[in-house]
């Protein structure tokens, strides 16, 4: 079985935190103060220093279904980072009851603590449970909101549709275990996956994708982002946005040394990038709600991490580990932003942020670099990530998806920076109601911005973790 | 031995930091400060090793700020001291500007001196040039600023040609390092770093800035100037060039035209200016020469020069200060009350003339009989020659149209001369007695002696000059100078009459580099402004109105055709948005539907285009 | 006081010039002399191993740079001496 509890520690330590949400949540009355949890911030920091520690941990446990390497560690931590941010703004969410928070919290605890094992999961079989942990959780937490019926129909779509993804995964991994004989990822690296040599096998991939898709609200399986982070709270949107799409990208990584370059699935998945791109970013010029607009953008971020998987090169795989980092502080700073505009809880949309360079100058400054970052100008993180990407696949046959990526990223210009627009030259009608912030979260906001700069100066760190951790999973 | 000298113990150090420090010392304790620098710095010297340090990594090459070898250490050595008697006299001085730049100078002359290469000979030259810049400037006077501001660009333009030579040198040798060069192997860019060297040492013809600028100095800024900018070039010639043929013959050049000059003209420290023109001429001639009694000839005479020219000046200077005139027309039966300045100056006058007991005698004499035992007769001769002239005008005709010649005038009114320049004055005439009188003192410093490598590989006569080395006290020697003298004076006193001062300018050479200068103007000027005046034409009439309207033109195109079509493919893919957004109906089942209906479409197109 | 009488006595010696003189010619003399007896070892010009010949060259040297150059020379290089005062 070979279990050994030091390669376990981020693991344990998010489940410990989860299970003292847990017994806060059947413990504490009703109204208490308990209840709203303030110490998550530090026990989450204290998880994400656990994370960090144990980077170089490496095994193989579990008959060889659960791996510790370098790109598990990796996204455990950041992982653990996007759980560290949003647990900087949830505590106080309006979105929330009350007398929900800790359940609430709790479940994003386990979610968050799903995708952890998702990243080291090895075998198909453990990897769709993982995925069923972290959806479930998510299931729960998408109608809390409160006050709000949209939240409950957003709530129900993302579980109807997840349960018809999830089911077509889980037929298609039985279309796996026919044609190849094994689940491990291992094994099944070095097996042959095209239409002609094993079609059952190569549909069953598809069909299995198609969950991990979901996750990653890539196209044709998007259509829930839209609707659900419109409709649920904007702290649930936040983390719903960001963390899901990290999971997913780590499977895809680790699925990848099943993807040569010139197989049907690879091709399969490049059309469906650049679809997703494309209609992310045409239809998200139309929106007027930030959240909805946001999840769009999110479909379209999708599309951009997955060129770096059709090129098939190690560069590509650590490009699209990089970009998923980069993408969590992109993402979680334009939120952290959009959560603090209405303190009432609602909907923000783009007139919100009118006159937010003069009312709240820190809150616009994160706006406008997390802004810049999500279209991908340089000297931010963004367009770091997106070069490596589009670097990686532009010299294996996939020159059309780069020129594709190019020119929706022109188009992305638009919106992105109708945000800094509206925060910086627009004046303001009436009375401003901002959130309060905490001094946490001013620092987390803070800190996300110099991280988003910093690793546009200077990424060579990162992307060289990223690069180890994808090189080995190659054969 | 070569040990290695501290970077502490280099004397620029001193100076420069000194200077600096002058603007922060009051006044009265600054007085007494003053000498301090140059005191460190003979004390430096005397104890310094032969050796090469502070070698710094610059680029690709090196730079050597301390190369201490024996001829450096001749040059330091009366340097220091030349620096204690100057400092000492210009201790009255107020003007803390004056100050900062004497200290520069000086400071500057030593980073010159102990420069391993090029580049830190070029930076120290530099701020030697600069500094001296202000001793002019600091006068005061509307002569001064023009003085000054000639000889900052002509000592400019000298630098400029030894920068010039020096980065080819570097471009093709590779190195900076700052060695001697082969005699028959000079290349062009040898030849602009020589002409550098030439501008600083005042050789004709690029000299006329010497007697320009010199007397329009400071009192006490001219005894400054006297010494160190022309050294420090004599000092570069014989490190670089000695032995080139084409220095022997224009030294000599320098040694009578020095003295002809200084025969017909009226300012007292012009006549002094052009005296350091022939002085060095020697010294000049003696590096050409070549041979190893000619080239330690040059350095004694250096040593010698620095000290009797000091004094000279500081003569001169204190008939200025007292009498407010250095012009002899104007000067006149002082003795009576200036008969310190009277005493002084003579000693330094029979000094430079080369009487023996005195300094000029066993360092003139050197190089002229080293010229003559290279067979080099007619650059002997004019030597010779040039030691009458020398008598005749500053030993004989200076001092009698300044202190003798006519009646004292009670009503005339002189300044009374500061404790602190007749001193200074006292220590230099003991100076000049001393090493005179033991020349062994000055010998024991001169570059090629025995135990010492020779520095350079081209000079001649190395081992006779070691064998039989030059004793100047013989009979025959003191016969001749005597009589050279003696008979000189004769002929003074025949000719007091006809060679009386007049009030006038002689023109020099710079009538030729005004020459050059207006012919520079006449060519570029005239062509070039009536190209201007056209193009200026062809640019109102056609290209401002060519410009204008096509800057219409554009702007017209911008927003009709440009703006248009960004507008409106921005409008068509707002719209291509908008439409699909509406694909987002909000309806599970359609999204069911599409979803799968999408995925099988676009498998269905993967599986195709990949066969 | 010293420097007082230094300078009148240096002052007085003025009226006192055809004494000194005779005693320049009496030491010139006695130098020509004694240049009979010394002599150079190895003449460098030729002509100076003759007694006599420096004497001849420093009066001659004298006598003739002073009438050619203060006749002849400064006439012709005379300018006014503010002559680089003002600006053409």
């Amino acid at each position: 079985m070979n279990f050994d509890i030091m390669l376990l520690l981020p693991e344990l330590s998010l489940f410990v935190l989860a299970a003292a949400l847990f017994t806060v949540s059947v413990t504490s009355p009703g109204d208490g103060a308990a209840r709203r949890a303030y110490w998550l911030p530090w026990a989450s920091l204290a998880v994400l220093a656990v994370c960090l520690g144990s980077l170089n941990a490496r095994g193989v446990m579990f008959h060889g279904t659960y791996i510790v390497d370098g790109l598990s560690q990796i996204f455990k931590a950041a992982i653990a980072a996007g759980f560290l941010i949003t647990s900087l703004f949830t505590p106080n969410a309006r979105g929330v009851d009350d007398d929900k928070r800790a359940d609430y919290l709790m479940f994003l605890a386990f979610s968050a603590w799903g995708l952890m094992l998702l990243s080291s999961a090895a075998e198909l079989m453990t990897l769709y449970v993982a995925m069923e942990i972290s959806s479930y959780s998510l299931y729960a937490v998408i109608p809390l909101r409160a006050q709000n019926k949209n939240a409950a129909e957003a709530g129900v779509k993302y579980i109807m549709f997840g349960a018809m993804a999830t089911a077509v995964a889980l037929f298609g991994y039985s279309y796996i275990l026919a044609g190849q004989g094994t689940g491990f990822v291992s094994e099944l690296a070095g097996m042959d996956w095209s239409f002609a040599g094993n079609p059952a096998a190569a549909i069953g991939l598809i069909l299995f994708l198609c969950g991990v898709l979901f996750k990653l609200a890539l196209f044709p399986f998007h259509f829930w982002a839209p609707d659900v982070y419109q409709g649920t709270g904007n702290e649930t949107a936040a983390f719903a946005a960001t963390l899901p799409k990290l999971g997913a990208a780590a499977v895809l990584v680790r699925l990848a040394a099943l993807l040569a370059p010139n197989l049907e699935i690879t091709f399969l998945l490049a059309l469906f990038a650049a679809a997703s791109m494309t209609l992310g970013n045409l239809a998200a010029l139309a929106q007027k709600d930030l959240k909805r607009m946001l999840g769009y953008s999110g479909i379209a971020h999708s599309g951009y991490l997955v060129i770096g998987l059709a090129a098939g090169t190690a560069e590509g795989l650590g490009a699209m580990s990089f970009y998923a980092i980069v993408y969590l502080l992109m993402n979680m700073a334009c939120f952290w932003v959009v959560c603090h505009l209405r303190c009432d809880g609602k909907n923000p949309v783009y007139d919100d942020l009118n006159g937010l360079s003069k009312n709240a100058p820190g809150l616009a400054l994160v706006l406008a670099v997390s802004a810049f970052a999500l279209v991908g100008l340089p000297p931010t993180a963004g367009f770091m990530g997106k070069l490596f990407l589009l670097t990686s696949a532009w010299n294996h046959g996939y020159a059309w998806l780069v020129i594709v990526a190019v020119i929706n990223t022109a188009l992305a210009i638009f919106y992105y920076l109708s945000l800094f627009r509206h925060a910086y030259t627009a004046e303001t009608g009436g009375a401003v109601n901002l959130r309060d912030r905490n001094w946490m979260g001013t620092v987390a906001g803070t800190v996300m911005a110099a991280a988003i700069l910093v690793l546009g100066a200077l990424p060579g760190g990162l992307y060289r973790l990223a690069l180890e951790a994808g090189t080995t999973l190659l054969p | 031995m070569t040990a290695t000298n501290s970077l502490l113990a280099h004397p620029a150090v001193y100076f420069l930091l000194a200077s600096f420090a002058v603007p922060f010392i009051p006044g009265r304790l600054l007085k007494w400060l003053l000498p301090l620098p140059a005191i460190l710095a003979v004390l430096s010297v005397i104890g310094l090793d032969h050796g090469t340090s502070g070698v710094l990594g610059w680029v690709d090459t090196e730079l050597t700020l301390f190369r201490v070898d024996q001829l450096s250490i001749v040059f330091a050595h009366v340097f220091a001291i030349q620096g204690v008697i100057a400092l000492i006299f210009a201790m009255h001085i107020k003007d803390k500007g004056q100050h900062m730049a004497s200290l520069a100078y000086v400071g500057g002359g030593f980073g010159c001196l102990f420069a391993g290469d090029y580049l830190t000979l070029f930076v120290f030259w530099e701020i030697m040039s600069v500094a001296s810049t202000m001793l002019v400037w600091l006068n005061r006077s509307d002569r001064s600023v023009r003085a000054g501001f000639r000889y900052f660009m002509f000592h400019t333009l000298g630098g400029l040609f030894m920068l010039g030579g020096l980065l080819l040198r570097w471009a093709d040798l590779g190195t900076l390092a700052f060695t001697p060069v082969d005699p028959s192997g000079a290349m062009y860019y040898d030849w602009l770093i020589m002409i550098g060297f030439c501008v600083n040492a005042a050789v004709v013809p690029l000299h006329a800035w010497l007697p320009d600028a010199y007397p329009e100095a400071t009192v006490t800024g001219a005894v400054f100037m006297s010494a160190y900018t022309t050294k420090t070039a004599v000092y570069v010639l014989a490190r670089a060039f000695a032995g080139f043929e084409i220095l022997a013959i224009a030294g000599t050049v320098m040694c009578v035209y020095g003295v002809f000059y200084a025969t017909i003209e009226n300012n007292a420290r012009r006549i002094l200016g052009y005296h350091i023109v022939s002085q060095v001429g020697y010294m000049v001639a003696g590096i050409g020469i070549g041979t190893a009694m000619t080239v330690n000839g040059a350095s004694a005479h250096a040593y010698a020069h620095i000290l009797y020219k000091g004094l000279l000046f500081m003569g001169a200077g204190c008939l200025l200060y007292s009498a407010g005139t250095a012009k002899l027309t104007e000067l006149g039966g002082l003795v009576k009350r200036l008969p310190l300045v009277f005493i002084f100056y003579m000693v330094a006058a029979v000094s430079i003339s080369g009487m023996p007991f005195f300094n000029g005698f066993v360092s003139k004499t050197m190089t002229i009989t080293g010229a003559a035992e290279a067979h080099r007769t007619w650059l002997a001769l004019g030597m010779e020659l040039a030691a009458v002239g020398t008598f005749l005008s500053v030993g004989l005709k200076l001092p009698y149209f300044a202190f003798f010649s006519k009646n004292d005038n009670p009503a005339r009114e002189l300044k009374p001369i500061p404790m602190n320049m007749y001193v200074a004055m006292a220590i230099g005439s003991a100076l000049c007695f001393f090493t005179g009188v033991y020349p062994e003192f000055l010998y024991k410093l001169l570059p090629i002696q025995e135990g010492v490598s020779v520095y350079s590989p081209y000079i001649a006569h190395v081992t006779e000059a070691i064998e039989h080395p030059y004793v100047p006290y013989t009979t025959w020697h003191v016969l001749q100078a005597f009589m050279i003298l003696g008979f000189t004076g004769l002929g003074f006193w025949a000719m007091r009459k006809v060679v009386v001062p007049h009030a006038q300018r002689n023109v020099d050479f710079e009538w030729f580099y005004i020459l050059g200068g207006k012919a520079f103007l006449a060519i570029f000027s005239r062509p070039f402004a009536w190209i201007d005046t056209r193009w200026s034409e062809v640019y109102r009439t056609v290209g401002l109105r060519g410009l204008v309207g096509s800057a219409d033109g554009s702007a017209r195109f911008d927003r009709a055709a440009i703006d248009g079509v960004v507008d409106g493919t921005a409008k068509g893919v707002f719209g291509i948005g908008g439409a699909l957004a509406k694909l987002q109906t909000g309806r599970l089942q359609t999204y069911a539907s599409a979803a799968l209906l999408a995925a099988i479409g676009v498998g269905v197109l993967a599986f195709v285009l990949v066969k | 006081m010293f420097r007082e009488s230094l300078g009148n006595w240096l002052y007085a010696q003025r009226s006192k010039s055809g004494g000194w003189f005779w005693a320049l010619i009496a030491f010139l003399g006695l130098l020509v002399l004694a240049n009979v007896f010394v002599h150079p070892h190895h003449p460098h010009f030729g002509l100076d191993a003759y007694p006599g010949f420096w004497a001849v060259f420093g009066f001659g040297g004298a006598v003739i740079m002073v009438a050619v150059l203060k006749k002849i020379v400064a006439p012709l290089l005379a300018r006014p001496e503010d002559c680089y005062d003002r600006d053409q």
